[in-house]
């Protein structure tokens, strides 16, 4: 724009106007795209010092400043008028006053500081102008009342937004179309008048992404949820998904504290067991099925769909809920903007469970010694103070830093949007370290009036210090008895003190961790869109993700205690590799017919996906202090390559699999009152054979918007309201590559070397079971949903029930033991869960005054998990044997019960002597627990019959939350603002697994200390320190706990220096703020967090969990 | 906007537009969604060579090392019952071991479905073989000997399986039905006449011996003498001196050394029926998988070596003879030094004092096996040797009022480990008398020695009838613990096909 006006008095009069109509247009659009940049409204001063200069250079300086935009038409006379200006920090109101003396000029001040600079002696002459009428991201919208302001003459766009009028030269237009705000546009003697107009700011009344295209929010019969990118970048979490935890209804997060990893999500219930329960994201067209590469930063927004109809588009991807994310793009105010946004704060654990003491950790060594030895090694406790905290050894106060430049802008034929973002985040865990480089290209060119291009790259690399595996159960259970280090300089050896093999030191066990991975993910995509014969839109895009993940784990010659030692150094590599692309093309058809709407898209899409792993490892590589180990400085033809995954020796890599599909949706509106859409969509995926390849799904959805009713015109009350209800029928297809194929099972552990004769015999051989053929497990869900806008569009309800069937539901059968499988399951399709549930999210906005507003929002879901039916001869489904020392299950998940269900027996008590053990007997005299010790859980029988046994076993408790809730406020007053969000679950439970799980010496937390059985008649609800032994590590009602918690999520105080304060004209915005994540947390539950996550069947189970932390930062945003 | 662009953007579309038209038809061609099976051999394409047939039986060895056949589970279940073993290790480490040395197990414990699963993976590579090479066109002779050691495998692991749980599904061919993946237990008759036909099959096509690059592989002789060792346990004595004795004309002979014949250089010795082969190959986790001597090894030896558990009791100890040369060797004992000259280390607070010799491998060579292995993985189980068979046929003769023919075979064992002795004059002198009654105690006392940790004696004593008056004081009972009880995760798994064993 700068450049034509310095090249102006060189261009040929035609192109003059041409460039004059283009650059008017422009402005016009930045009246309504201009809102961030420049909504800084005319309090600015003006320096300014010319001496006979034209007004219209002027202008340009006074714009050059950045603050104001001038609207003119060259052909004035005035604005070529010389003028001569001393203004020192003048109110641009008298500066223009004053320029304008002696010509016939006026001015008259718009929004976002725009100036329209008029003649007031032009004759107000008829004048024929055209223009087109777009809405918020461009698109066209037809029917678009456009009238003269004042009179009664007007008219509406076309289907391409376009329309002409004739109207007075200096008239003003009201521009007006239900879901964007009413706009006023000056004439201003131009023949063209083009204006975007703004979506109105109701909520009802949004443009929200949908599948294949976008939608208004009051045209959707299905539930969508849309989230924008502020609210996810505003917050400390790193990965974008794990912002959304307590903002939208329905959507259950399940944070998780390890730096850079990806937190659990399911949308409306857990509705699927095996494979992955998460959504499908599609980023700017690409499918992924993780997020974390995205920086939270480059998001625009984000829509979740939530019911079966929504989904149906995505067909086979569509059963666990799909997210669409479209990231920022440029706009076409033709400069370029610039923000940085940067953050620096520190993680602290909340919570920390507190363990026992040297002293106290003595004292109850000493009783299970005693217990459960005759000739028992006693620690002298007297010796003994509070010895090593070693949570306090390990964790630490860990720096998160987060810094991100973003340039966008463009101009009417292209837009181009840049972004570089880089994360640090050390992680609580010391010597746990992440950081994240993140890139993002985004351009969209016009090639012509009806074909546009457009593409997006993102770039994310990130490198990671992993922390040991199982360092979580190590540092909890680590004796507090033990030195981090001794005296003479040598670790702290649990050996030392016959501590036994199953405790050890944690720091020894960091120090000499040497496990480190990077990450490379290129997503990316690029579209092309054609417009032809008025009604048809083709759209193809063609995208596609890399990744290429590398993990090395050196494990150095060390000795460092009796148990944490080796001998020869090992060095393992392994590499794992995505490569995915889809190809989509949709053609949509869109009409009006008087009253009748309709929108139809027919579309094909096809995807091709492989991951590969290859594992490598070398003994005798030379311990290299920079970090850096090499396969190759290892000990010659001592290495192995792998494909095989070494600890699993099963499956083997590569894994590809193909999906085509082709879909058609149609979108039918009566005036806006009744809505109905349809889908069908039919999927093909190579991970199902013979007939059961192909599946199809199809949904319909219908709308009433009473509130467009005739009979409701008089009401004030609604500003809007609408019915909905949805069917729909959605796939899955996370379920492994290959599962119907029976396949060999070969490698080390399969082959044997006969004698000394030192050759190796390979081995291959069937381990499995035949498996059945798999067939498509599908989601069949009904939403109903009320929409409301009332209180003069300050309350906005959204509600909804739902009910949604999985059905044969692709589920890991354990298969007995005397199949001799070596996988001791079968995955096959098992029957039917059942996700009910309602959905209330209440939103509040409100404008006290100028200089306060606030909003408030709330939202609450009631979710209930049920097993519908069970095709596996009722046989009920265990898992969770991760919880409990010998691996027994602790979950059941079977027909009338929510899926993964705590199981085991039920503690009335705990025996206090012999005679309590012996007189605990059925009616017929039979011991219960003939075992059984003093001091042990006594479990309830249900059966009656002495011996307790597996029979007596009860349901114990619901991993799956039935409440989810979130509250989100925010308040603005003067510059300040504040945000501060609630969030929070209820009825769930967590099964303490830390607790139980003892095979020795493992420490006690100091609540097990002071409330443990350690004698008659000394509690009657904890048991004796012999946890480990007996039938008391048994899965019982003892490690199940109340999950429930409520917690400050977030909480944001920002302030906005004033531009005036600031001085400096080129910066547009500059905001300050502190901000704190998780800083409070109530909870019952008795370990770190009772946010545990898990897949399903092992979900709740608290072991090993990577604890939550607090996020305590100051940022600030600048705009320039 | 200068026209240059303008092609440059026209031909991006187009490049577009054709990249979409290609991946689309890509998408439509009908090979598309049929994507081979990738990284492992599908199973129609085994089963079809000479080659595939070998490796299915190579898996059947291989199999025997798993951590379930080898560690724990045996532990657990073969081992800890007797009065020559208890948990070891520290008295806080593995508690949940202690139930099998006080009979408070209950069916939940772990060891047990490790067991059972242990067991059935061997029967399955064993049914694979069975039910899938018939139709391998191959060598026909080759074809009957691999029958043969899938069937002497599957018997000795439903011998295992039988003796420790009684009441257990008989599974003799690749389930494919539902009643077939789910059986109903079968009676311990049946289940015995189904290991009985195994290993008389396997006996009548087995050879007597292999060449140096088959060593380890069934023999013969095995079969014979599992077989005498199944009679032994269902008490036909004449069945058990028949296999003896084809047995002890198959030209076994005692390994001169008792300690040396547990060392890895000796392994596959004269004196050896059947062994599991356990190797070490330098960074190859699946070839060196067996933990047999780690989770019983020293653990106060540093670098480590082992965890210390099943170790001997002080009343095995005193069951050895003045001068009887089979202590230390059985035995590692703190503070002494080994044949192969490594120090044993006092223990440290709480450690056992004493160890499984017969799982030692000399600490060095243990320990630098670690990094791609465990330490000791090198070290072959013995499970059949031929002093066993002579006890056997002592046991069986005496049972049948044969006292001559016991005394033979008794004091060739005896003889052997006299000799070992450093005074052979006065050491372990020839058992006399004649007299069943006590002839059978010297054999029961013969086998005890003899056979120490080597996860016979737990059985031994329950065949014999006397598990009530010599493990009484331990915890035993009668009616209940001649069986450990079904794994209650195999019950749950069943739906409740599978009956609990009584008195659990």
């Amino acid at each position: 724009m700068k450049k034509s006006l310095t090249i102006w008095d060189w261009c040929p009069h035609a192109l003059k106007k041409a460039l004059l109509i283009m650059k008017l247009t422009i402005l016009l659009i930045l009246l309504a795209t201009l809102q961030v940049s420049a909504n800084v409204n005319g309090q600015a001063k003006i320096s300014l010092r010319v001496t006979q200069v034209e007004i219209s250079h002027v202008l340009n300086s006074i714009e050059r400043q950045g603050v104001y935009r001038f609207l003119y038409n060259s052909r004035l006379n005035g604005v070529q008028q010389k003028v001569s200006i001393d203004a020192d920090n003048l109110d641009i109101k008298d500066l223009l006053r004053k320029m304008f003396t002696g010509t016939d000029l006026t001015y008259k001040m718009l929004d976002n500081n725009l100036i329209v600079v008029l003649s007031s002696s032009l004759a107000v002459q008829d004048l024929k102008i055209t223009g087109k009428i777009t809405g918020g991201s461009d698109e066209p919208l037809s029917g678009v009342s456009i009238t003269v302001k004042g009179t009664s003459r007007g008219t509406t766009t076309d289907f391409y937004g376009n329309y002409s009028l004739t109207v007075p030269e200096n008239a003003t237009l009201l521009v007006s179309s239900i879901g964007f705000q009413n706009q006023e546009v000056a004439v201003n003697s131009l023949s063209i008048v083009n204006v975007k107009l703004i979506p109105s700011s109701k909520l009802i009344d949004e443009v929200v992404v949908v599948g294949y295209g976008t939608q208004r929010k009051i045209d959707v019969t299905g539930s969508v949820a849309t989230i924008k990118g502020d609210d996810i970048s505003k917050q400390a979490s790193t990965n974008p998904i794990s912002a959304l935890q307590g903002k939208v209804a329905g959507v259950q997060i399940t944070n998780s504290g390890q730096p850079g990893a990806a937190p659990g999500i399911l949308i409306r219930g857990l509705g699927t067991y095996f494979g992955s329960t998460g959504p499908l994201y599609v980023v700017d067209g690409v499918w992924v099925t993780d997020v974390s590469f995205l920086n939270p930063s480059d998001i625009e927004s984000l829509s979740v769909l939530k019911d079966a109809s929504s989904e149906a588009i995505y067909g086979i991807n569509g059963a666990n809920g799909v997210v669409v994310i479209t990231t920022r793009k440029g706009s076409k105010n033709g400069h370029a903007t610039v923000t940085y946004n940067g953050s620096v704060g520190y993680q602290k654990v909340t919570n920390q469970v507190k363990m026992a003491n040297a002293y106290e950790y003595a004292v109850m060594f000493n009783e299970l010694g005693r217990a459960t030895s005759a000739n028992p090694v006693l620690l002298d406790s007297s010796q003994f103070g509070t010895g090593t905290n070693w949570f306090d050894q390990t964790l630490r106060n860990a720096l998160i830093t987060n810094h991100q430049i973003d340039v966008s802008g463009g101009s009417e034929k292209s837009t181009y949007n840049f972004s570089l973002g880089y994360l640090y985040q050390d992680g609580v865990l010391k010597t746990n370290d992440y950081q994240r480089y993140t890139a993002r290209l985004q351009n969209d060119i016009q090639i012509s009036k009806n074909i546009r291009v457009g593409y997006t790259a993102i770039g994310s690399y990130s490198l990671s210090d992993d922390a040991p595996g199982g360092i979580w159960h190590e540092i909890y259970s680590a004796p507090p008895v033990i030195p981090v280090k001794f005296a003479d300089g040598g670790y702290g050896d649990p050996g030392y003190y016959g501590l036994g093999q199953s405790v050890s030191n944690p720091q020894a066990t960091l120090d000499f961790n040497n496990a480190k991975s990077k990450n490379n993910n290129l997503t990316g995509g690029a579209y092309l869109d054609i417009k032809f014969a008025r009604h048809f839109t083709f759209h193809t895009n063609v995208g596609g993700e890399y990744i290429d993940n590398q993990s090395k784990n050196y494990t150095p010659v060390y000795k460092a205690t009796s148990t944490q030692n080796n001998a020869v150094s090992n060095l393992s590599v392994t590499s794992y590799e995505t490569r995915k692309w889809i190809a989509e093309n949709t053609l949509t058809y869109t009409n009006v017919f008087g009253d009748h709407k309709l929108t139809a898209l027919v579309g094909q899409h096809a995807d091709y996906y492989n991951y590969d792993e290859i594992h490598a490892s070398a003994i005798n590589v030379p311990d290299a202090t920079t970090g850096n180990w090499y396969l190759g400085l290892g000990t010659g033809g001592a290495g192995t390559v792998s494909d095989v995954d070494p600890n699993t020796y099963n499956p083997a890599y590569p894994l590809t699999s193909t999906v085509s599909s082709y879909f058609g949706r149609v979108n039918y509106g009566y005036r806006d009152k009744y809505l109905l859409t349809a889908t069908m969509r039919g999927d093909g995926s190579s991970k199902f054979v013979g007939s059961n390849r192909w599946g199809y799904f199809p949904s319909i959805g219908a709308a009433w918007v009473i509130s467009n009713e005739d009979f409701m015109k008089n009401q004030k009350f609604f500003n809007s309201l609408k019915l909905k209800g949805s069917w729909g029928k959605v796939g899955n297809v996370s379920i492994p590559t290959f599962v119907s194929s029976l396949t060999s099972v070969s490698g080390g552990a399969y082959s044997v070397i006969y004698g000394n004769s030192g050759v190796i015999s390979s081995g291959v051989s069937v381990a499995a079971l035949v498996p059945p053929p798999l067939v498509w497990e599908k989601g069949v869900g009904t939403d109903i949903g009320l929409e409301a806008v009332t209180l003069n569009n300050r309350l906005t309800i959204d509600a909804d029930y739902y009910d949604k069937k999985t059905e044969n539901f692709v589920f890991q059968v354990n298969i007995p033991g005397s199949v001799g499988a070596s996988t001791p399951y079968i995955i096959t399709n098992v029957g039917d869960i059942r996700n009910r549930g309602f959905e209330l999210a209440l939103s509040w906005k409100d404008q006290i005054s100028k200089d306060f507003s606030y909003g408030i929002s709330g939202n609450v879901s009631i979710n209930n998990n049920v097993v519908l039916t069970n095709s596996a001869g009722g046989q009920k489904i265990y898992n969770g044997g991760e919880g409990a020392t010998g691996g027994q299950f602790t979950t059941v998940t079977t027909v009338g019960q929510p899926v993964g269900e705590f199981y085991g027996y039920k503690v009335i008590g705990i025996f206090q002597t012999a005679a309590d053990v012996t007189n605990y007997t059925d009616k017929n005299g039979a011991q219960y627990q003939p075992g059984a010790q003093p001091g042990d859980f006594k479990y309830a029988s249900t059966t009656g019959v002495g011996p307790i046994t597996g029979n007596d076993r009860v349901y114990l408790g619901n991993p799956n939350p039935k409440y989810t809730y979130g509250i989100n406020t925010s308040f603005a007053y003067k510059k300040f603002d504040l945000s501060i969000d609630l969030q929070g679950v209820a009825d769930v439970s967590v099964y303490n697994a830390n607790k139980g799980l003892r095979y020795g010496a493992e420490n006690f937390t100091q609540d097990f200390y002071e409330h443990r059985w350690h004698g008659a008649g000394t509690s009657n609800t904890f048991p004796s320190v012999n946890v480990g032994g007996g039938t008391n590590f048994d899965p019982n009602s003892w490690y199940v706990e109340s999950g429930s918690y409520f917690r400050i999520r977030n909480l944001q105080l920002g302030y906005t220096i004033p531009n005036a304060t600031l001085n400096r004209a080129w910066i547009q915005k500059l905001r300050v703020y502190a901000d704190l994540q998780n800083p409070f947390n109530f909870f019952k539950y008795t370990g770190f967090t009772p946010e545990v996550g898990g897949t399903p069947g092992n979900a709740g189970i608290d072991n090993n969990i990577y604890p939550l932390y607090a996020t305590y930062r100051l940022g600030v945003n600048l705009t320039f | 906007m200068k026209p240059n662009d303008k092609y440059i953007q026209h031909i991006l579309g187009l490049g577009l537009l054709v990249s979409a038209s290609v991946f689309m038809l890509h998408g439509c061609s009908k090979g598309f969604l049929n994507v081979a099976v990738q990284g492992q051999q599908p199973v129609t394409q085994l089963w079809q060579t000479e080659t595939d047939a070998t490796n299915a039986v190579n898996a059947i060895y291989a199999n025997l090392r798993t951590y379930d056949n080898t560690a724990f589970p045996p532990i657990a279940i073969e081992s800890l019952g007797s009065d020559d073993a208890v948990k070891g290790s520290v008295p806080t480490d593995a508690t949940f071991m202690n139930g099998y040395d006080n009979f408070t197990v209950t069916a939940t414990e772990g060891q047990l479905d490790g067991f059972w699963q242990g067991q059935y993976q061997n029967i399955n590579f064993c049914n694979q073989v069975l039910d899938s090479i018939v139709n391998i066109n191959m060598d026909a002779s080759l074809k009957a000997r691999y029958f043969a050691e899938a069937k002497f495998v599957r018997a000795y692991s439903y011998f295992r399986l039988e003796r420790a749980f009684g009441n257990i599904p008989l599974v003799l061919q690749i389930p494919g039905t539902a009643a077939q993946i789910n059986p109903v237990q079968s009676t311990p008759a049946q289940v015995y006449a189904a290991i009985e036909q195994d290993l008389s099959d396997a006996a009548s096509v087995l050879p007597q011996s292999y060449g140096a690059s088959d060593v380890g592989r069934a023999t013969k002789g095995a079969a014979l003498a599992l077989h005498a060792k199944v009679a032994l346990y269902e008490k036909k004595w004449s069945d058990v001196v028949t296999y003896t004795k084809q047995v002890m004309g198959l030209g076994y002979a005692l390994f001169p050394s008792y300690e040396q014949m547990f060392r890895i250089p000796n392994e596959n010795c004269s004196e050896s029926i059947f062994e599991i082969q356990c190797n070490y190959v330098a960074g190859n986790e699946g070839i060196n998988s067996s933990q047999y001597s780690q989770v019983e090894g020293d653990r106060d030896v540093s670098p480590s070596v082992g965890w210390g558990f099943n170790v001997p009791t002080q009343d095995l100890v005193n069951e050895f003879e003045a001068g009887d040369p089979r202590l230390q060797a059985t035995i590692m004992m703190e503070g002494t030094t080994t044949p192969e000259g490594d120090a044993v280390p006092m223990a440290s607070a709480g450690a056992p004092t004493m160890y499984n010799m017969k799982s030692y491998v000399p600490f060095a060579q243990a320990a630098a096996h670690d990094a791609a292995g465990n330490p000791g993985c090198e070290q072959n189980v013995r499970v059949l040797r031929y002093a066993d068979v002579l006890l056997m046929n002592a046991e069986a003769n005496n049972e049948l009022g044969d006292a001559a023919d016991a005394l033979t075979s008794l004091e060739m064992v005896r003889a052997r480990a006299r000799a070992n002795s450093a005074n052979p004059a006065t050491t372990l002198p020839p058992v006399t008398a004649t007299d069943q009654a006590t002839l059978r105690t010297a054999i029961y006392h013969e086998r005890r020695v003899e056979l120490a940790m080597e996860f016979d004696r737990y059985f031994d004593v329950i065949r014999q009838g006397r598990a009530a008056a010599v493990f009484g004081s331990l915890g035993w009972k009668p009616n209940k613990n001649e069986v450990w009880p079904i794994p209650q995760n195999e019950i749950d798994v069943s739906a409740g096909v599978l009956k609990q064993n009584v008195g659990y």
